[in-house]
């Protein structure tokens, strides 16, 4: 009496094409990871942009541009302040929040914890100025 | 009893792991490829518009600072040559929306926005009254000015300075139309040193000073 019998081969097989399988499906699926780089790349370059046309304004009273006026000193700031934010919010496009920090104080709007954001820090013959940007 | 397996059955398996593998490594191929291009196509478009923006582009006076005159005379061939477009990429760059060079036909691809400002250049003219004294501050920044010098027949116009610059000067008295070029950073103060009087119409002053808007300059990379 013959018993049927499963081919261990064919077993086999069907093992390694499963495996196989998966492999195509992660490379189908995509893995996970940066879904959006263009997102990033943008804001980063809203954020360059601003501080380039910043750093290269005329100043509204005196020192060398409107960026080096800002952090002269702590007085400076408290009076420049406020321009310095209309400022760069009529730059940067209606979507997106800003946050300009410099050594005496900050000028925008709260970082959120949880979003993508585009930083760039420019020099300044008074000190460092750091603009954070990020999507609304 | 063994368990044997038959050649047949051997034949059908190797067959069947093949065609999978060939399928596997084609998808992973096509996959890896579809996912470079737009990486690419970004690169390009940020590496592009970085130098179209930058200080020493034809098309800008500073750094993001787009000339309105130079604008227009963007074509083609700036991009591929002066601005290294690469040769077998299609780009279209354009300003708050209108298109202003357009190199091969880019269908789709990765844009990337600049935020930048548009300056033009105005034409003022001024004529100083030199009531008290015989100067004038001229009330915008220009990097350069004409000055029309028409003095009455008593008056000799000795020499014109800005900010104690002498700029022109003759003993036996300027007169007609001098380009003089002054700083860009600074308004200046014009003086004229004269032997006789000065009235209101004897100097013309045209100068030329900046007016600028703020504008997204849009570069669309199509590899």
């Amino acid at each position: 009496m013959h018993r049927a019998q499963a081919s261990v081969t064919a077993i086999e097989a069907g093992i390694g094409v499963i495996l196989l399988m998966s492999l195509v499906f992660v490379f189908v699926l995509g893995g996970p990871g940066a879904q959006n780089p263009q997102a990033q790349t943008q804001l980063d370059l809203y954020a360059t942009d601003a501080a380039t046309l910043l750093s290269n304004e005329q100043p509204r009273h005196a020192d060398q541009t409107r960026l080096a006026e800002v952090t002269r000193s702590q007085a400076a700031f408290d009076r420049e302040a406020d321009a310095l934010e209309r400022r760069v919010e009529r730059i940067l496009p209606p979507n997106v929040l800003f946050q300009v920090e410099t050594a005496s104080g900050t000028v925008g709007y709260p970082l959120p914890d949880d979003v993508r954001t585009g930083t760039t820090t420019v020099p300044t013959t008074n000190g460092k100025v750091t603009f954070t940007v990020w999507y609304a | 009893m063994r368990a044997q397996t038959e050649l047949p059955a051997i034949g059908i398996a190797f067959l069947l792991l093949t065609v999978v593998v060939v399928l596997v490594v084609g998808a992973a191929n096509t996959a890896l490829t579809a996912a470079e291009r737009p990486a690419i196509e970004q690169q390009e478009a940020a590496g592009l518009s970085d130098q179209l923006v930058s200080q020493q582009a034809s098309i800008t006076s500073r750094a993001n600072v787009l000339d309105a005159a130079e604008l227009p005379a963007l074509t083609a061939s700036d991009l591929r040559q002066e601005y290294d477009l690469s040769p077998g990429h299609d780009a279209r760059v354009r300003l708050d929306g209108d298109p202003i060079a357009v190199a091969g036909d880019p269908t789709g691809g990765t844009t990337v926005d600049r935020l930048v400002v548009l300056e033009r250049r105005v034409e003022r003219t001024l004529q100083p009254a030199f009531t008290n004294n015989r100067s004038v501050t001229l009330p915008r920044r220009t990097p350069n000015a004409t000055l029309e010098i028409d003095p009455p027949a008593g008056t000799v116009v000795r020499s014109v300075r800005a900010d104690d610059r002498i700029l022109l000067r003759n003993q036996s008295g300027l007169r007609g139309e001098f380009d003089i070029s002054l700083s860009r950073y600074e308004t200046v103060r014009l003086s004229f040193e004269t032997a006789g009087v000065l009235s209101t119409g004897d100097v013309r002053i045209v100068y030329y000073p900046a007016k600028t808007r703020k504008a997204t300059l849009t570069v669309t990379v199509d590899a």
